[in-house]
């Protein structure tokens, strides 16, 4: 759901509309609600809300999918916290991944965002060109990076022939494999970039007149009023680029599976590979839930922070 | 700053910096399609180099090895019905949670509001394990349904996903006038005909734009599939991608056109779409 959770909907809350069935007629409205919810209430609660609480059983147990399942007590959460290096190991990666990628990703998509907010003729052909690669995102995309990465004839090794660099073992080694990930994640930019855009087109032209008639410069428009309007946005994209880049798999699983050395071990994938590889059921619990709670607690604290620099208009008013 | 006072020559280098940006942020999916439109000499005389004539020999031979007329009606199946499932699902609870002042109505929106905070991550092992004893009791049953190993699983699973459709098409229902359906209840309308009839059509917009997303992100996702599918006749595009790209290592043609064959449908639903797409991003983040 890491994806479907970019489409922010924090649409106008509306209370519901009253005065439509005629008064007296509680029992209707309750008929009629509880009737047009019921399918969804179903299926939530057998194939989402049901399995999560056999989870949280779960993180007390020993199981590997057969018949037995062995109470444990704590013993999953001991060998969390005292043995487990791969946990740890694979924390520092994900924690490394999310950061670059989401500053990178909002620093560029700054830059972007404000060329194209420039009004030249083909913008919005050049826009919808800069989020197609975003569009396209997925396994296959990752394929061609591969090939992209290549030793030989890829085409970053390629690059770095003509201006006669040495060449660079992209996925194959323990230096630059986490930053090969990086960059592909990057090349899916195109989406924060058309999010920043529409961030920077609400904010009204007549305060940067206003500023222009007293005589702010360039920089100083940007710093002192582009920037504070545009930060919900800012804030917006950190909070789900974090979300999402903490929970990359599909891109580490299907192409260095966690190696050279384990510095492509993202958090998700070791959670994978416990729970279908070494099938220990109970363990992976405990790692599935610890990853909520993280990233839980980081965007608590993001929204703790936020009131530092975030700028909502509606404060002053 | 207006575009317009600059001088020509800062006007052009603008432009010629937009192209250049344009061409390295597309050389990637361009080197794919074009690629796999090469002759197999062609690919190993200049691997990087354009088709000096264009060559569908790849294509169909990815097809054929790939078996992609199995995987794009795996991937079509699980797509369609989870989306035309999912979009039922959660404009009629939309329509209750909008429209009913029933006992409770507040608080089950927001409780289940929390379903779209829940890590899919740990959906894995308990949903995995859920299909295997819905089997068991089929089986115990002698009914002929499979769930593990069928498309089944992964449709259900998506299925409850419904959150996010239902919070978008609940505000869009709270912003049509109600008079209208008063209108026709006048007019001896029932309740369903009335979200039929006179809801839906209204709230197209919005349901349209969640009918892409749920299309896409399903029809992108891998774990899923993953997870319950382990038949090869039941392989999705991302998996069917995954096992060709494995078996095909030396093959390089082949492998980049079954790629293009993977990606090209994205594609050619966002040149289709891409307003709406665009929209839907950017509509809920400006009141965040």
């Amino acid at each position: 759901m890491a994806n479907l959770s970019e489409v922010n909907t924090a649409l106008p809350q509306m209370r519901p509309s009253r005065f439509r069935l005629p008064r007296g007629e509680a029992w209707r409205e309750n008929l009629y609600g509880y009737f047009f919810i019921s399918p969804w209430i179903l299926g939530f609660v057998l194939f989402l809300a049901g399995p999560l609480l056999v989870s949280l059983g779960l993180m007390f147990t020993e199981y590997a999918g057969f018949k037995k399942i062995t109470y444990v007590g704590l013993a999953n959460f001991e060998e969390l916290i005292k043995f487990d290096i791969r946990f740890i190991g694979s924390l520092r990666v994900s924690a490394v991944f999310a950061f670059w990628t989401v500053s990178l990703a909002i620093i560029i998509s700054l830059a972007m965002a404000l060329l194209l907010n420039q009004r030249f003729k083909g913008h919005t052909f050049f826009r919808g060109l800069f989020y197609l690669p975003a569009a396209v995102s997925g396994v296959a995309m990752t394929f061609v990076w591969a090939a992209m990465f290549e030793k030989d004839y890829g085409m970053f090794n390629q690059i770095l022939r003509i201006f006669d660099f040495d060449r660079v073992d992209w996925l194959t080694s323990i230096e630059w494999a986490l930053p090969s990930y990086i960059i592909m994640r990057l090349y899916g930019v195109g989406h924060y970039m058309v999010i920043m855009l529409a961030g920077l087109q609400s904010i009204p032209d007549d305060l940067h007149e206003a500023a222009k008639v007293d005589g702010a410069s360039g920089l100083a428009l940007f710093r002192h009023i582009t920037l504070p309007l545009l930060s919900p946005t800012i804030f917006f994209l950190m909070i789900v680029g974090m979300i999402g880049s903490l929970q990359v798999f599909t891109e580490g699983f299907m192409l260095t599976q966690g190696g050279p050395a384990r510095s492509t071990l993202f958090y998700v994938l070791y959670l994978y590979i416990v729970a279908f590889t070494e099938r220990r059921f109970g363990y992976a619990s405990v790692l599935a839930w610890l990853l909520f709670l993280i990233i839980m607690g980081l965007t608590l604290l993001q929204f703790w922070l936020a009131r530092r620099w975030v700028h909502y208009e509606s404060q002053e008013a | 700053m207006v575009f317009r006072e600059l001088s020509l020559p800062v006007r052009l280098l603008f432009y010629l910096f937009l192209v250049v940006a344009a061409i390295s942020i597309l050389y990637p999916l361009t080197w794919m399609s074009y690629t796999s439109l090469k002759t197999n000499e062609e690919v190993m005389l200049s691997p990087f180099g354009l088709p000096t004539r264009i060559s569908f020999e790849n294509i169909a031979e990815a097809w054929q090895t790939g078996n992609f007329t199995r995987l794009y009606a795996n991937s079509i199946l699980i797509a369609v019905v989870s989306v035309i499932g999912i979009i039922t699902i959660s404009t009629t609870a939309a329509y209750g949670l909008a429209r009913y002042h029933f006992k409770g109505n507040r608080a089950i929106f927001i409780y289940f509001l929390v379903g779209m905070a829940v890590p899919t991550q740990a959906l894995m092992v308990p949903g995995f394990k859920l299909m295997a004893i819905l089997d068991s009791w089929a089986a115990a049953l002698h009914l002929p349904i499979a769930f593990l190993n069928s498309p089944l699983a992964v449709i259900l699973t998506y299925m409850s996903w419904s959150s996010l459709a239902i919070i978008f098409i609940r505000a869009y229902f709270m912003s049509i006038p109600p008079e209208l359906e008063d209108a026709a209840r006048v007019d001896g309308a029932r309740e369903l005909q009335i979200l039929r009839h006179v809801m839906v059509p209204l709230a197209m917009p919005a349901i349209a734009t969640m009918t892409i997303f749920y299309f896409v992100f399903f029809w992108n996702d891998f774990l899923w599939p993953l997870i319950y599918l382990h038949k090869h006749t039941l392989r999705t595009i991302p998996l069917g991608i995954m096992h060709f790209e494995g078996k095909y290592v030396s093959l390089w043609s082949l492998q980049v056109a079954a790629l293009s064959l993977a990606a090209w449908p994205p594609i050619f639903m966002y040149i289709l779409f891409h307003r709406r797409i665009q929209r839907g991003l950017t509509e809920g983040a400006l009141k965040f």
